[in-house]
């Protein structure tokens, strides 16, 4: 096994990974849009353009994804493994998501990955083994934090109670702020279902807040 | 299609607390970065940017400075490694010292090797902590080995490998041709960091490392191992075509 660092251009004939570590050393990119490394993901050639994409849609999206599978009932042990399998997808797609598209694409493949994780549950074996969520930042109080760590466990209590189909639209819309549009687009539904179901979905939060 | 106004700023102070509290959820950065190590996009998964950075001047700084002053003081004794570049760049931060090194009985003349000597545990003296060259096989001399002189030689004493630095040295060892180094390395990371949060990433080397060995039946069965233990994720992902590749799938 020969290091590949060294050998930037004319693309070498990398097909699939040759080395998992040989990948791995390949970074961090240069600049150049010379194809020269296979992706980690599918193991077709990747442009360096695209795997600053893909790092930079890692990065800006990855509390959204996270975020938004475990509000759609994905356990705290499985959030982390479902928002790679979401960005698996990306990085397999990743040349037919138009820019400024990502965020709604991510979405969609969030909304399916989690309903997959929901249908699989108590059947998979994998466990998280490192701590997956940030502390809530309280000012550093510690009443300030159990307080927050409380709201966050009532609402997932009454996601929990609402129905998928309610949940999914409420928490796009209400929790991270995508238009009724976009939502319509993530889910391929009609938009009077979207208004219908948010609807639905306030008087069920709205009971669910009453003692 | 008009959207209705959203009830963070139309509901009442209970929602508008219950949704913010929702909103500012967020996985922890560590759990990204174990994203882009998985993804192919980053090479360590706990490296923070200011680590890096500061990983960077060390290594640079202090690290170099060790160096230098080791080999001033004793002049051309040590011999230094290959991948002393992957552990100097894993550890963050730390008192370096220098003592001497008990003199190998039987000095091999010529030898550009290192040895490389356990990596510091907590049950050491509770001083200053050992770190070590990086593993690098005598068969394996490398240009940037140099045996130096015969004077006696000493023992870089600096701050405990980080589990980063030993992954990042199995990993260097692995992409280097020298199996056995990385072997070594990634069987002390698990002595030293038993569920550590780099343990599968170390898993996955260790497949590649056995088989580049010419362990090809032990490499399978830890990768079917780690199949059966870890079905999902994009380590598995990686594990998957790993022995697809091989036609063991």
């Amino acid at each position: 096994m020969s290091p590949a660092r060294d050998q930037m251009a004319p693309a070498p004939a990398i097909q699939g990974e040759e080395s998992l570590a040989v990948v791995d050393a390949c970074l961090p990119a240069p600049d150049s849009a010379t194809p020269t490394r296979p992706t980690a993901a599918d193991g077709t050639l990747r442009t360096w353009p695209e795997r600053r994409r893909l790092t930079a849609l890692v990065k800006q999206h990855w509390d959204f994804v996270g975020r938004l599978i475990r509000h759609l009932g994905v356990g705290d042990e499985e959030v982390e493994d479902a928002a790679q399998q979401v960005f698996l997808t990306l990085d397999r797609k990743l040349r037919e998501v138009e820019l400024g598209r990502e965020r709604a694409f991510l979405a969609s493949c969030a909304v399916h990955i989690a309903a997959r994780f929901r249908r699989l549950r108590g059947r998979r074996r994998e466990v998280s083994e490192a701590p997956l969520w940030e502390l809530p930042a309280a000012g550093g109080d510690p009443e300030q934090a159990l307080f927050q760590q409380r709201r966050v466990e009532q609402l997932d209590s009454i996601l929990g109670g609402m129905g998928d189909e309610h949940s999914t639209v409420f928490v796009l819309y209400e929790i991270e702020e995508l238009t009724m549009a976009e939502i319509a687009e993530v889910l391929s539904l009609p938009a009077g279902t979207v208004a219908s179901r948010l609807r639905r979905a306030r008087q069920l939060f709205q009971e669910g807040l009453k003692p | 299609m008009t959207d209705l106004e959203r009830l963070s700023s139309s509901g009442s102070a209970e929602e508008r607390a219950l949704l913010q509290a929702a909103r500012v959820r967020r996985p922890s950065a560590a759990s990204r970065q174990r994203a882009l190590v998985a993804l192919g996009l980053a090479t360590t998964a706990t490296l923070a940017p200011a680590t890096a950075v500061a990983l960077l001047k060390w290594s640079q700084g202090a690290c170099g400075a060790a160096w230098r002053f080791a080999a001033t003081k004793w002049g051309t004794g040590l011999v230094l490694a290959v991948g002393a570049a992957g552990v100097a760049t894993g550890v963050a931060t730390g008192q370096v010292a220098v003592e001497p090194l008990e003199a190998p009985s039987q000095p091999s003349s010529g030898s550009s090797a290192v040895r490389a000597e356990r990596p510091p545990t907590a049950s050491g003296s509770g001083s200053s902590i050992r770190v070590v060259p990086p593993l690098v096989d005598a068969a394996e001399p490398s240009a940037a080995s140099a045996a130096v002189s015969a004077s006696p030689p000493k023992r870089v004493v600096v701050a405990a490998p980080s589990e980063v630095s030993l992954i990042d040295s199995a990993r260097s060892s692995l992409t280097s041709g020298n199996p056995s180094a990385a072997l070594a390395l990634l069987s002390e990371h698990r002595r030293t960091y038993p569920g550590g949060s780099l343990a599968l990433e170390a898993r996955v080397i260790r497949i590649e490392a056995l088989a580049a060995s010419g362990r090809l039946p032990e490499a399978v069965g830890e990768a079917q191992r780690f199949l059966t233990q870890h079905p999902n994720g994009l380590m598995s992902h990686r594990v998957r075509r790993w022995l697809d590749r091989h036609g063991k799938l």
